[in-house]
Protein backbone atom coordinates (compact mmCIF):
# COMPACT_ATOMS: atom_id res chain seq x y z
CA UNK A 1 0.00 0.00 0.00
CA UNK A 2 1.20 3.49 -0.67
CA UNK A 3 -0.37 6.70 0.49
CA UNK A 4 -0.32 9.48 -1.98
CA UNK A 5 0.80 13.03 -1.65
CA UNK A 6 -0.73 15.11 -4.40
CA UNK A 7 0.07 18.67 -5.33
CA UNK A 8 -1.44 20.76 -8.06
CA UNK A 9 -2.71 24.23 -8.73
CA UNK A 10 -3.70 26.91 -11.15
CA UNK A 11 -1.60 29.94 -11.98
CA UNK A 12 -1.82 32.67 -9.38
CA UNK A 13 -4.08 30.64 -7.12
CA UNK A 14 -1.48 28.84 -5.10
CA UNK A 15 -1.16 25.13 -4.70
CA UNK A 16 -3.65 22.63 -3.42
CA UNK A 17 -2.27 19.62 -1.65
CA UNK A 18 -3.81 16.50 -0.24
CA UNK A 19 -2.92 13.32 1.55
CA UNK A 20 -4.91 10.36 0.35
CA UNK A 21 -4.92 6.62 0.70
CA UNK A 22 -3.95 6.63 4.35
CA UNK A 23 -4.93 3.30 5.77
CA UNK A 24 -3.94 2.99 9.37
CA UNK A 25 -5.04 -0.62 9.69
CA UNK A 26 -3.05 -1.77 6.72
CA UNK A 27 0.03 -0.08 8.13
CA UNK A 28 -0.61 -1.75 11.43
CA UNK A 29 -0.93 -5.20 9.94
CA UNK A 30 2.17 -4.80 7.87
CA UNK A 31 4.10 -3.49 10.85
CA UNK A 32 5.22 -0.44 8.94
CA UNK A 33 5.04 3.28 9.53
CA UNK A 34 3.71 5.64 6.92
CA UNK A 35 5.99 8.66 6.93
CA UNK A 36 5.79 11.97 5.15
CA UNK A 37 9.26 12.95 3.95
CA UNK A 38 10.00 16.66 4.16
CA UNK A 39 12.97 18.94 3.67
CA UNK A 40 13.81 22.00 5.70
CA UNK A 41 16.93 23.86 4.62
CA UNK A 42 19.82 21.40 4.62
CA UNK A 43 17.90 18.95 6.78
CA UNK A 44 15.85 15.95 5.70
CA UNK A 45 13.14 14.88 8.07
CA UNK A 46 10.13 12.61 8.31
CA UNK A 47 6.91 12.90 10.24
CA UNK A 48 4.24 10.30 10.78
CA UNK A 49 1.76 10.85 7.96
CA UNK A 50 -1.05 9.85 10.30
CA UNK A 51 -0.26 12.87 12.45
CA UNK A 52 -0.47 15.34 9.57
CA UNK A 53 -4.00 16.66 9.54
CA UNK A 54 -3.57 19.21 6.76
CA UNK A 55 -0.99 20.79 4.53
CA UNK A 56 -1.45 24.53 4.31
CA UNK A 57 -0.21 26.66 1.47
CA UNK A 58 1.02 30.13 2.42
CA UNK A 59 0.13 31.28 -1.08
CA UNK A 60 -3.47 30.74 -0.10
CA UNK A 61 -3.04 31.79 3.52
CA UNK A 62 -0.37 34.52 3.45
CA UNK A 63 -0.76 35.36 7.12
CA UNK A 64 1.05 32.09 7.90
CA UNK A 65 4.34 33.41 6.57
CA UNK A 66 4.15 36.45 8.83
CA UNK A 67 3.17 34.30 11.80
CA UNK A 68 6.44 32.33 11.71
CA UNK A 69 8.22 35.26 13.33
CA UNK A 70 5.70 35.29 16.16
CA UNK A 71 5.82 31.53 16.69
CA UNK A 72 2.06 31.25 16.59
CA UNK A 73 -0.67 31.38 13.98
CA UNK A 74 -4.42 31.19 13.91
CA UNK A 75 -5.88 28.13 12.22
CA UNK A 76 -9.64 27.91 11.99
CA UNK A 77 -9.80 30.69 14.54
CA UNK A 78 -7.69 28.85 17.10
CA UNK A 79 -4.10 29.69 18.10
CA UNK A 80 -1.59 27.11 16.98
CA UNK A 81 2.08 27.02 17.93
CA UNK A 82 4.66 27.11 15.13
CA UNK A 83 7.84 25.04 15.43
CA UNK A 84 10.45 26.57 13.14
CA UNK A 85 13.04 23.95 12.21
CA UNK A 86 14.94 26.52 10.19
CA UNK A 87 15.58 28.54 13.31
CA UNK A 88 16.41 25.49 15.43
CA UNK A 89 18.94 24.39 12.82
CA UNK A 90 20.48 27.86 12.76
CA UNK A 91 19.41 28.42 9.17
CA UNK A 92 17.67 31.31 7.51
CA UNK A 93 14.31 30.52 6.04
CA UNK A 94 14.14 31.05 2.30
CA UNK A 95 11.43 30.37 -0.20
CA UNK A 96 7.78 29.68 0.32
CA UNK A 97 7.31 26.06 1.25
CA UNK A 98 4.22 24.70 2.96
CA UNK A 99 2.96 24.33 6.49
CA UNK A 100 2.12 20.95 8.01
CA UNK A 101 -0.66 21.01 10.57
CA UNK A 102 0.40 18.23 12.92
CA UNK A 103 -2.25 16.93 15.24
CA UNK A 104 -1.69 14.78 18.31
CA UNK A 105 -4.84 14.32 20.32
CA UNK A 106 -6.32 17.75 20.78
CA UNK A 107 -2.95 19.47 20.38
CA UNK A 108 -2.07 21.03 17.05
CA UNK A 109 1.24 22.41 15.83
CA UNK A 110 2.28 24.05 12.60
CA UNK A 111 5.51 22.91 11.03
CA UNK A 112 6.83 25.04 8.16
CA UNK A 113 8.78 22.94 5.67
CA UNK A 114 10.46 23.82 2.41
CA UNK A 115 9.05 20.83 0.61
CA UNK A 116 6.80 17.84 1.24
CA UNK A 117 8.55 15.25 -0.87
CA UNK A 118 6.77 11.92 -0.63
CA UNK A 119 5.03 9.43 1.57
CA UNK A 120 6.82 6.17 2.21
CA UNK A 121 6.36 3.15 4.38
CA UNK A 122 9.28 2.46 6.67
CA UNK A 123 9.74 -0.59 8.84
CA UNK A 124 10.00 0.39 12.49
CA UNK A 125 13.04 -1.84 12.79
CA UNK A 126 14.81 0.42 10.28
CA UNK A 127 14.58 3.40 12.62
CA UNK A 128 17.45 3.77 15.04
CA UNK A 129 16.61 5.52 18.28
CA UNK A 130 18.53 8.71 19.02
CA UNK A 131 20.56 8.71 22.24
CA UNK A 132 18.58 10.89 24.66
CA UNK A 133 21.76 12.28 26.19
CA UNK A 134 22.55 14.38 23.13
CA UNK A 135 19.67 16.70 24.00
CA UNK A 136 19.78 19.39 26.65
CA UNK A 137 16.33 18.77 28.03
CA UNK A 138 13.90 15.93 28.26
CA UNK A 139 11.81 17.26 25.42
CA UNK A 140 13.43 16.35 22.13
CA UNK A 141 12.17 17.04 18.68
CA UNK A 142 13.37 13.80 17.13
CA UNK A 143 12.99 10.22 18.13
CA UNK A 144 15.02 8.37 15.57
CA UNK A 145 17.04 8.33 12.40
CA UNK A 146 16.84 6.05 9.39
CA UNK A 147 18.41 5.62 6.00
CA UNK A 148 15.93 6.52 3.28
CA UNK A 149 18.11 4.97 0.60
CA UNK A 150 19.91 8.17 -0.25
CA UNK A 151 20.81 9.66 3.10
CA UNK A 152 19.99 9.53 6.77
CA UNK A 153 16.76 11.23 7.75
CA UNK A 154 15.53 12.29 11.20
CA UNK A 155 12.11 11.20 12.41
CA UNK A 156 10.21 13.94 14.20
CA UNK A 157 8.63 13.16 17.53
CA UNK A 158 5.05 14.41 17.42
CA UNK A 159 4.93 14.26 21.21
CA UNK A 160 7.54 17.01 21.33
CA UNK A 161 5.44 19.15 19.01
CA UNK A 162 2.61 19.33 21.52
CA UNK B 1 53.73 5.68 13.88
CA UNK B 2 57.00 5.30 15.72
CA UNK B 3 58.88 2.01 15.72
CA UNK B 4 59.25 -0.32 18.70
CA UNK B 5 56.39 -1.70 20.74
CA UNK B 6 52.84 -1.95 19.48
CA UNK B 7 50.81 1.24 19.53
CA UNK B 8 48.43 1.62 22.42
CA UNK B 9 47.12 5.11 21.79
CA UNK B 10 45.29 6.90 19.03
CA UNK B 11 46.55 10.42 18.61
CA UNK B 12 44.54 13.15 16.97
CA UNK B 13 44.31 16.88 16.65
CA UNK B 14 41.47 18.84 18.10
CA UNK B 15 41.84 22.60 17.64
CA UNK B 16 45.43 23.57 18.49
CA UNK B 17 46.00 20.54 20.68
CA UNK B 18 47.40 17.08 20.00
CA UNK B 19 45.48 14.63 22.11
CA UNK B 20 45.23 10.87 22.46
CA UNK B 21 42.83 8.22 23.70
CA UNK B 22 43.51 4.56 24.47
CA UNK B 23 43.49 2.60 21.25
CA UNK B 24 41.51 -0.16 22.98
CA UNK B 25 38.50 2.16 23.03
CA UNK B 26 38.57 2.81 19.30
CA UNK B 27 36.27 0.68 17.18
CA UNK B 28 36.88 2.39 13.84
CA UNK B 29 37.96 5.58 12.13
CA UNK B 30 35.82 7.02 9.38
CA UNK B 31 37.10 9.56 6.89
CA UNK B 32 34.86 12.41 5.79
CA UNK B 33 31.69 10.98 7.30
CA UNK B 34 28.24 12.25 6.49
CA UNK B 35 27.02 13.59 9.81
CA UNK B 36 23.32 14.31 10.24
CA UNK B 37 22.81 17.48 12.22
CA UNK B 38 20.19 17.24 14.93
CA UNK B 39 18.44 20.56 15.66
CA UNK B 40 17.93 21.02 19.37
CA UNK B 41 20.91 18.88 20.37
CA UNK B 42 23.59 20.13 22.73
CA UNK B 43 25.97 22.64 21.07
CA UNK B 44 28.93 20.28 21.21
CA UNK B 45 26.97 17.52 19.48
CA UNK B 46 27.80 17.71 15.80
CA UNK B 47 25.01 15.32 14.93
CA UNK B 48 24.67 11.58 14.50
CA UNK B 49 25.84 8.96 12.07
CA UNK B 50 24.18 5.66 11.29
CA UNK B 51 26.49 2.69 11.75
CA UNK B 52 25.03 -0.76 11.29
CA UNK B 53 21.61 0.39 12.35
CA UNK B 54 22.79 2.30 15.40
CA UNK B 55 22.61 6.08 15.78
CA UNK B 56 26.05 7.11 16.98
CA UNK B 57 26.36 10.58 18.52
CA UNK B 58 29.13 12.73 17.05
CA UNK B 59 30.91 15.06 19.42
CA UNK B 60 32.78 18.18 18.39
CA UNK B 61 35.24 18.62 21.22
CA UNK B 62 36.18 22.03 19.88
CA UNK B 63 32.76 23.20 20.94
CA UNK B 64 32.75 21.45 24.30
CA UNK B 65 33.38 24.45 26.55
CA UNK B 66 34.26 22.56 29.77
CA UNK B 67 37.24 20.97 28.01
CA UNK B 68 38.96 24.26 27.33
CA UNK B 69 40.61 26.96 29.36
CA UNK B 70 39.35 29.69 27.07
CA UNK B 71 36.45 30.17 24.74
CA UNK B 72 35.86 26.97 22.77
CA UNK B 73 35.47 28.84 19.50
CA UNK B 74 39.08 29.96 19.77
CA UNK B 75 40.26 26.37 19.77
CA UNK B 76 37.77 24.67 17.52
CA UNK B 77 39.90 24.51 14.38
CA UNK B 78 38.60 24.66 10.84
CA UNK B 79 36.10 22.00 9.76
CA UNK B 80 38.54 20.80 7.12
CA UNK B 81 40.97 19.93 9.90
CA UNK B 82 38.40 17.65 11.53
CA UNK B 83 37.68 15.31 8.69
CA UNK B 84 37.86 12.06 10.64
CA UNK B 85 35.49 10.44 13.02
CA UNK B 86 36.94 8.36 15.80
CA UNK B 87 34.25 5.88 16.81
CA UNK B 88 34.77 4.60 20.35
CA UNK B 89 33.20 1.84 22.36
CA UNK B 90 32.22 3.14 25.74
CA UNK B 91 30.51 0.56 27.83
CA UNK B 92 27.59 -0.55 25.74
CA UNK B 93 27.47 2.71 23.76
CA UNK B 94 29.18 3.97 20.67
CA UNK B 95 30.50 7.51 20.68
CA UNK B 96 32.21 9.36 17.82
CA UNK B 97 34.62 12.28 18.02
CA UNK B 98 35.39 14.69 15.20
CA UNK B 99 39.14 14.98 14.78
CA UNK B 100 42.00 15.55 12.40
CA UNK B 101 45.56 14.31 12.10
CA UNK B 102 44.80 10.81 13.35
CA UNK B 103 47.87 8.74 14.15
CA UNK B 104 48.87 5.65 16.11
CA UNK B 105 51.13 6.27 19.09
CA UNK B 106 53.06 4.26 21.64
CA UNK B 107 52.49 4.97 25.29
CA UNK B 108 56.10 4.29 26.25
CA UNK B 109 57.09 7.93 26.32
CA UNK B 110 54.12 9.00 28.40
CA UNK B 111 54.88 10.76 31.62
CA UNK B 112 53.11 12.79 34.27
CA UNK B 113 51.51 15.99 33.04
CA UNK B 114 53.92 18.16 35.00
CA UNK B 115 56.93 16.55 33.29
CA UNK B 116 56.00 17.86 29.89
CA UNK B 117 54.30 21.01 31.03
CA UNK B 118 50.60 21.68 31.22
CA UNK B 119 48.51 22.13 28.16
CA UNK B 120 47.86 25.76 27.46
CA UNK B 121 44.37 25.11 26.24
CA UNK B 122 42.92 21.98 27.82
CA UNK B 123 41.57 21.95 31.33
CA UNK B 124 43.85 19.87 33.49
CA UNK B 125 41.10 17.66 34.91
CA UNK B 126 40.56 16.13 31.48
CA UNK B 127 44.24 15.28 31.00
CA UNK B 128 45.54 12.05 32.48
CA UNK B 129 49.11 12.65 31.37
CA UNK B 130 51.35 14.19 28.74
CA UNK B 131 53.77 12.61 26.33
CA UNK B 132 56.17 13.76 23.68
CA UNK B 133 55.64 12.57 20.13
CA UNK B 134 58.16 13.96 17.68
CA UNK B 135 58.13 17.70 18.13
CA UNK B 136 54.72 17.88 19.68
CA UNK B 137 53.32 17.32 23.13
CA UNK B 138 50.33 15.02 23.27
CA UNK B 139 47.70 15.29 25.98
CA UNK B 140 46.43 11.90 27.09
CA UNK B 141 42.76 12.46 27.63
CA UNK B 142 41.05 10.84 30.58
CA UNK B 143 38.22 8.94 28.85
CA UNK B 144 36.25 8.41 32.05
CA UNK B 145 36.18 12.13 32.77
CA UNK B 146 35.70 13.11 29.15
CA UNK B 147 32.76 10.85 28.30
CA UNK B 148 31.07 11.42 31.62
CA UNK B 149 31.31 15.18 31.09
CA UNK B 150 29.94 14.82 27.58
CA UNK B 151 26.90 13.19 29.14
CA UNK B 152 27.52 9.67 27.83
CA UNK B 153 25.92 7.47 30.48
CA UNK B 154 27.52 4.17 29.66
CA UNK B 155 30.73 3.74 31.63
CA UNK B 156 32.49 0.38 31.57
CA UNK B 157 30.47 -1.88 33.80
CA UNK B 158 27.52 0.50 33.56
CA UNK B 159 24.04 -0.63 32.76
CA UNK B 160 23.12 1.60 29.82
CA UNK B 161 21.93 -0.07 26.63
CA UNK B 162 23.49 0.39 23.22
CA UNK B 163 23.01 3.98 22.24
CA UNK B 164 20.89 4.23 25.35
CA UNK B 165 18.15 5.56 23.15
CA UNK B 166 14.44 5.21 23.22
CA UNK B 167 13.60 1.51 23.17
CA UNK B 168 11.22 1.74 20.25
CA UNK B 169 11.26 4.95 18.23
CA UNK B 170 8.35 3.63 16.17
CA UNK B 171 6.30 3.29 19.36
CA UNK B 172 4.96 -0.14 18.47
Amino acid sequence: MAGRFAAGGAGGRGTRMSLTGLDLWTSFWRGSMKLLMVSVGQGRYAVSADAVARILDPELEPELRRAVQEGQAAVEGQPVRIVDLHRLAGETRTGTGVFLLVRLGSARTLLPVDQAEAIREVAPSAIAPLPPFIFAGEKRLFRGVFDDGERARLLLDEEALR
Amino acid sequence: MSGGSAPSLLGFRVGPVRAALPLALVREIIERPVVVRVPGALPHVGGVILRQGVAVPVYDLGRFAPLWQGRPDDTAGAPEERRHLIVCDWGDSLVAILAGGVDLLQAGDAGPADDAGPSESLRREFVGGMMRHGDSIVALLDPVRLFASLGVPAAPGGDAGEGDGEEDPARR
